[in-house]
């Protein structure tokens, strides 16, 4: 199998994402599945002609491309001509189409490239390969089916944890079924919350709240933590083997959600008296606000006083 | 008598972040002359206006996916000199701790994954060198590639336990940071300082850090290359004698650096110290910088300080070339990086070499090389200060953030970089950022002088056109990041704006 690699509107924050890959190193993983990477701007070697000769192949099918990875935005500004990314002279968007429709797989690697993420709101009009936000069609449509016989596969994250990529490309080699979520995501990795394995959680179940940064309780209410709404395996597969950033005081920004970078305050939650505006999917909000209460009723001293580390 | 072989050639660079034309014209095999052409426009700065401020916090670590932390620390600081807040010496301290491990990250990842592929490639077949280079650096194979991930993949565990995960983490905030690390948390970070420490002893010098930081001149340098033939630097060293590098990609501007490792007690101040290097060594006045427009795609033809930047595009002005403005001090054109640091703070060996061969390529990539001397020893302190203050707070809560202007000054991996920040009601109200790229990628000013690339790669001779391998490694030698080109466009008249192709 091979891989293209294309980066359009981003920050290659995904790539660097991947170079963390934890189960062993990115090329012994590669190698493992016996996967030829073609091209990636940031590591191959090959020359501006050569580089250009392979895509020129791929283009006319003399080279079957197995899988293309798309990290960063389809930049359409200004005006839908997308000069603002160019390759060659050209709107990179060119390149991304003539691709995807010779791929048997295309992957959209980080939020930005699933759904459109940072820039999406903005003059760069940046778009999902085949979601924007959470309206499909995104820019390659929403009839786009790849050789393969799929739609594009998306693995959001801002970054990418290496766990989604690796998740799928084993799929992938070893021809197994790949079962997507409602947003076209990897249904393997995206079926937890963010909140799920947080340190804090039992600060949470108490209503145990902060509203100041450097304490130890639930960041739900006041602090902007999008955890309990966020599908994201970030505290099940840790970051870099370690932690995740509700366990270190920050809150989740649900940089796998569809609408991410949403447009309130990161910092604050939006809140309909004093309770988040946002609650975890499928909760009924007079059962939550009665449990909450009774929650924060029997929270114990030892919480109230955040005695129980994080 | 021979006519004149003229050719012009928009080429793309890549393994650099980002997208990178240079457009150059060749005369007889050499650069007459040179335009950097970033290909990428963000519009990063315009996301921010109107946000609430804490929000850049979120949103500037994703200008850049390769130094997210030092994006986080010049915006915090940016907030911070706006309300006159001051960080509590054991947050000061961590954030040290992160901001170490991922430009020493960086810098082992240039090297190896990016610069040094390079002599694997087959357009050097017939060097001596060729075999080993390709036994090392080969993309996707070589050893050293595969040592590469796992040493960096483990020293950037000590940003994912002081802020959550690397990339693109939010754990600095005005006032502290939002962690509170556990002493076996802390253990831990030791532990993976250790280990990375042991793993550039054996796996890049070749021998101890404190035998290497004896070597304080050229020729104590060529002596141990000989002693030492596998050491990272030696075949380095023979790699760069074979391919010119010691003679080609000067400059000979001036240097600036915003200086790295905040003073735990007066975090305004670094331990390695700020400057601008040019005839003399001077202190350093952020009010002298100005970003002149005069060669790029903007209105204004005034050179402004970020303060004052006003940005509106004209993609039809006669001459400009670059959606990058030119950032210059005192109007002087200036390159930032390891080099100018390693000069600024007065490093023995790489002030040596730049005495006999100039700003050149070799210098360049040898100082972003033997970086970790210095952050790996820095590291080592500041975790050696953090355990022993371990009850210290981490977080002071500021007054509230309403009206006030700032500037967040770093230095990141690839240099020098400040974020100027202007605060209206608790909402930014402008946002204007200057990477190291933007200082070193730069295009003419209004004295026409050429950014530091340009300048280097001018009369540079190109054998083969096809595989211009000369440019390449001049260019890489700056580490650029074309992701971090983010200015920003005034709406109204982008959507009027004509492309002409």
């Amino acid at each position: 199998m091979n891989i293209y690699w294309l980066q359009s509107g981003g920050c290659s924050g995904d790539s660097m994402s991947m170079l963390n890959h934890e189960t062993n190193n990115l090329y012994d993983f590669f190698e493992n599945l016996g996967i030829e990477v073609l091209w990636h701007p940031s590591l191959s070697t090959i020359s501006h002609t050569e580089h250009k000769n392979l895509i020129e192949n791929i283009k006319n099918e003399t080279l079957t491309l197995d899988i293309l990875c798309v990290e960063g935005n389809v930049v359409l500004g200004p005006d839908g001509t997308g000069m603002f990314d160019t390759f060659g002279g050209k709107p990179k968007k060119d390149l991304i189409r003539d691709l995807a429709l010779k791929a048997k797989f295309v992957v959209a690697v980080g939020t930005c490239a699933s759904f459109g993420g940072i820039g999406s709101y903005d003059e760069i009009e940046g778009k999902g390969l085949q979601s924007h936000h959470r309206d499909k069609g995104g820019f390659l449509g929403e009839d786009f089916i790849s050789k393969g016989g799929i739609p594009v596969i998306n693995l959001p994250g801002c970054p990418i944890q290496p766990k989604s990529l690796e998740a799928l490309l084993f799929k992938v080699v070893n021809n197994q079924e790949i079962k997507f979520n409602k947003s076209n995501s990897l249904d393997d990795i995206y079926s937890y919350t963010v909140h799920q394995g947080c340190t804090r959680n039992e600060y949470h179940e108490y209503k145990v709240e902060e509203n100041q940064f450097g304490e130890k309780g639930c960041m739900f209410f006041h602090l902007g933590c999008k955890g309990p709404t966020t599908q994201a395996a970030c505290n099940k597969y840790l970051w870099n083997d370690v932690n995740s950033k509700t366990r270190a005081g920050v809150p989740c920004f649900g940089c796998t959600r569809p609408d991410f970078p949403q447009q309130s305050p990161f910092f604050e939650t939006q809140n309909i008296v004093g309770t988040p505006y946002e609650l975890p999917k499928g909760v009924d909000r007079a059962h939550y606000l009665a449990y909450k209460d009774m929650a924060a009723a029997a929270a114990p001293d030892r919480l109230k006083n955040r005695e129980q580390k994080v | 008598m021979m006519e004149k072989k003229i050719v012009e050639l928009e080429i793309p660079i890549n393994r650099v972040e980002g997208d990178l034309d240079i457009k150059v014209k060749i005369e007889d095999n050499k650069i007459v002359d040179a335009k950097s052409i970033g290909t990428l426009y963000r519009g990063f700065e315009n996301i921010l206006v109107g946000k609430s401020v804490l929000d850049s916090l979120v949103l500037t670590p994703r200008v850049c996916g390769i130094c997210s932390v030092s994006h986080l620390l010049a915006a915090t600081k940016a907030i911070e000199d706006a309300f006159d807040i001051t960080p509590p010496a054991q947050a000061v301290r961590l954030r040290n701790l992160s901001t170490l491990a991922e430009t020493t990250q960086s810098d082992i990842r240039q090297n190896f994954l990016m610069f040094f592929p390079d002599f694997a490639h087959k357009y050097y077949k017939d060097k001596s060198f060729y075999e080993k280079a390709v036994k090392l650096y080969e993309p996707f194979k070589g050893e050293m590639g595969k040592e590469t991930l796992k040493a960096t993949k483990d020293i950037l565990k000590v940003v994912a336990i002081i802020g959550g995960q690397w990339p693109h983490t939010s754990h600095m905030v005005p006032g502290g940071i939002s962690t509170i690390p556990s002493p076996i948390d802390l253990l831990s970070i030791d532990g993976y300082i250790k280990n990375f420490k042991k793993w550039y002893e054996d796996k890049v010098l070749h021998c101890s850090m404190d035998h290497f930081r004896e070597i304080e001149n050229f020729e104590e340098l060529e002596k141990f290359c000989e002693e030492n033939p596998e050491s990272q630097i030696s075949i380095f060293t023979d790699m760069a004698k074979e391919t010119n590098l010691f003679n080609i990609g000067s400059t000979g501007y001036a240097h600036i650096g915003y200086g790295s490792v905040e003073d735990p007690l007066n975090p305004k101040s670094s331990l390695l110290p700020s400057g601008f290097l040019s005839q003399k060594s001077e202190e350093l006045d952020q009010l002298k910088i100005k970003e002149d427009a005069k060669y790029a795609w903007y209105v204004e033809d005034r050179p402004l300080h970020p303060h004052e930047g006003q940005t509106k595009t004209d993609h039809d002005k006669k001459d400009a070339y670059s959606w990058a403005k030119a950032p210059r001090y005192d109007d002087i054109p200036t390159q930032t990086g390891p080099l100018s640091d390693a000069l600024i703070s007065k490093d023995k060996l790489i002030s040596d070499i730049v005495s006999k061969f100039g700003d050149s390529v070799y210098p360049r990539q040898l100082a972003r090389l033997l970086r970790p001397l210095k952050y790996v020893a820095y590291m080592e302190q500041m975790i050696k200060e953090v355990l022993e203050n371990i009850d210290e707070e981490t977080f002071i809560q500021p007054a509230e953030l309403k009206d006030g202007i700032g500037c967040g000054l770093t230095q990141a991996a690839r240099g020098a970089l400040g974020h100027w920040i202007d605060i209206k009601d608790g909402k930014i109200a402008r946002y204007q950022i200057i990477s190291p790229t933007s200082w070193n990628g730069s295009p003419k000013d209004s004295n026409l002088n050429n950014g530091p690339w340009e300048k280097a790669i001018h009369g540079l001779e190109i054998k083969d056109t096809d595989h211009p391998m000369e440019m390449g490694h001049v260019i890489r030698s700056f580490d650029p990041c074309l992701v971090c080109t983010v200015h920003s466009i005034d709406k109204d008249t982008t959507t009027k704006m004509k492309i002409g192709v």
